[in-house]
């Protein structure tokens, strides 16, 4: 059910839902099997991680909410921005 | 006598004090090797067991003294005043190591970051494979990453080998996963570390990461690790956030990878280098590396940093620092195939010179890579991976390296 989730993060996507977010969501098994659940509730899936079981995900924040409800998602997360170190 | 001393030896001579020392390297003759042939009241810098000779610092008296003895052969001056990426590599004593023969033939390294300049003659022959994780050409649209490879790999063609990388015959895997201005997200990184696991790279740098603080359990930080745990040592940089303590970020904060940090040509770690503990409370980085004024490769066309040249260009920053890790890892590599990525940091961290620092500035010091090459690794440590964080435990699904790429690949099958 997403316990994982940091909890000031579903707060923001409770309090901002018509924002657009990128998070990298965590499922319980291989990814490619949840693809279409996650496209069905209108987010957009942008890249599967087969090593970690990880998918990186785009969508408004009201959708994410509906998102972690789901007993198949073990964690949302931010995908933050990173920056060469030179 | 002056035909032992160099030009540019008798150059530095005439130039400076009698009191000012001069950076020499001494060959010595065949045979014993008597006091006279020393410098008096002085120690080497390095002995060479390759070379028999010695690294000295001398007055212009002394040298003349060191030239009038039988026992010498002959007397170069050693590093130019400047600090270059030679003189990087000489701090770490990574040249030494190519006197062994040992370039990083044969060793795999994948540079995750802005692309790269792949006509620059530096890499000529060994850029293996490419890909931009967004799409297009794996070109580098800014310079940071042709420079970032160079450190790590470069020939030193454009140079006559002066600015050459740590491991100098490397194969190069470029992963562009960065745009113009260095920026990306944590998944494109990520996707650049699947792509190098799948193409059976033994070394992958990062020399890139997010704002700290952070625990390690975080996305990316879990892919390094998951990459270390099926094989790939990872090289990643402490980030330029410090002195602030806990200023290291994602992925400097795994647990499993190398965290670099930056020290300076005299071996203070440089203010701007990320600081440890992490946000769980372990100390980082690992290892530091020279990360100030590096000169290398420079992609046609850009001008990042300070350019030297149409070829080379000089930055700072632990970006620089973290490919000399990357280097330093191949050439241990090379030496002993056999090593698992936790041995490579432990040799590494093991043969380090304390700086003083403290460990969450130095970790265990400046690297020595000469010595962590012809360091003998001892197997005492555990075959059983180091556990992931609480509630990051791997599913029952994986099941070591071979079995979790056959998964994975065999599902991509599947659905094409």
């Amino acid at each position: 059910m997403g316990d994982r989730t940091d909890p000031e993060l579903l707060e923001r996507l409770r309090r901002f839902p018509q924002q657009h977010v990128a998070l990298i969501v965590t499922v319980d098994g291989d990814p490619h099997l949840y693809e279409r659940a996650v496209q069905a509730l209108g987010l957009t899936v942008r890249r599967t991680f087969g090593l970690t079981h990880q998918m990186a995900v785009e969508g408004a924040a009201h959708d994410f909410e509906a998102l972690g409800r789901e007993s198949w998602v073990v964690k949302m997360e931010e995908d933050k921005p990173v920056r060469a170190m030179g | 006598m002056t035909g032992k001393l160099t030009r540019s030896l008798i150059r530095a001579m005439n130039a400076v004090d009698n009191q000012d020392k001069i950076p020499i390297i001494v060959k010595y003759r065949e045979g014993p090797v008597t006091p006279r042939a020393f410098v008096a009241g002085a120690r080497p810098r390095y002995h060479f067991g390759f070379f028999r000779g010695a690294a000295w610092d001398a007055r212009p008296e002394e040298i003349a003294h060191l030239a009038a003895a039988p026992e010498v052969e002959r007397i170069w001056l050693d590093l130019p005043v400047h600090t270059w990426m030679d003189n990087a590599v000489s701090r770490t004593r990574a040249a030494q190591v190519w006197s062994l023969g040992i370039t990083g033939q044969g060793v795999r390294i994948a540079i995750i970051d802005t692309g790269i300049d792949a006509d620059h003659p530096d890499f000529a022959g060994r850029i293996a494979a490419g890909i931009n994780l967004r799409g297009g050409s794996y070109a580098d649209d800014s310079g940071h990453g042709t420079h970032v490879a160079g450190v790590a790999a470069g020939s030193g063609a454009a140079s006559g080998g002066r600015y050459r990388g740590v491991a100098p015959a490397a194969s190069l895997y470029i992963a562009k996963a960065l745009d113009a201005n260095g920026s990306g997200m944590m998944s494109d990184v990520m996707a650049g570390i699947e792509w190098a696991v799948a193409q059976r790279v033994h070394v992958i740098g990062l020399s890139l990461g997010t704002e700290g603080p952070a625990d390690g359990s975080d996305a990316l930080s879990q892919t390094c690790d998951m990459a270390v745990q099926l094989g790939v040592v990872v090289c990643t940089a402490a980030g330029n956030a410090g002195p602030r303590a806990s200023s290291i970020g994602a992925p400097g904060v795994a647990r499993r990878v190398i965290t670099v940090g930056a020290s300076s040509d005299d071996d203070k770690v440089l203010d701007f280098s990320g600081r440890g503990p992490t946000q769980d409370k372990r100390p980082k980085p690992d290892i530091c590396f020279p990360g100030e004024n590096i000169i290398s490769c420079r992609a046609r066309g850009k001008s990042v940093g300070r350019p030297i040249d149409n070829y080379y260009t000089e930055m700072s920053g632990t970006s620089m620092a973290t490919p000399q890790a990357v280097g330093a890892a191949a050439l241990i590599l090379q030496r002993n195939p056999g090593l698992k990525p936790d041995q490579v940091k432990e040799v590494l961290k093991r043969t380090a010179v304390n700086i003083g620092a403290g460990p969450n500035a130095q970790g265990s010091g400046r690297a020595d890579v000469f010595q962590a090459v012809q360091s003998h690794v001892w197997p005492t440590l555990s075959e059983e991976p180091e556990p992931l964080p609480p509630g990051t435990e791997p599913s029952s699904a994986r099941g070591g390296c071979g079995q979790v790429l056959v998964s994975m690949f065999n599902f991509r099958r599947k659905n094409e």
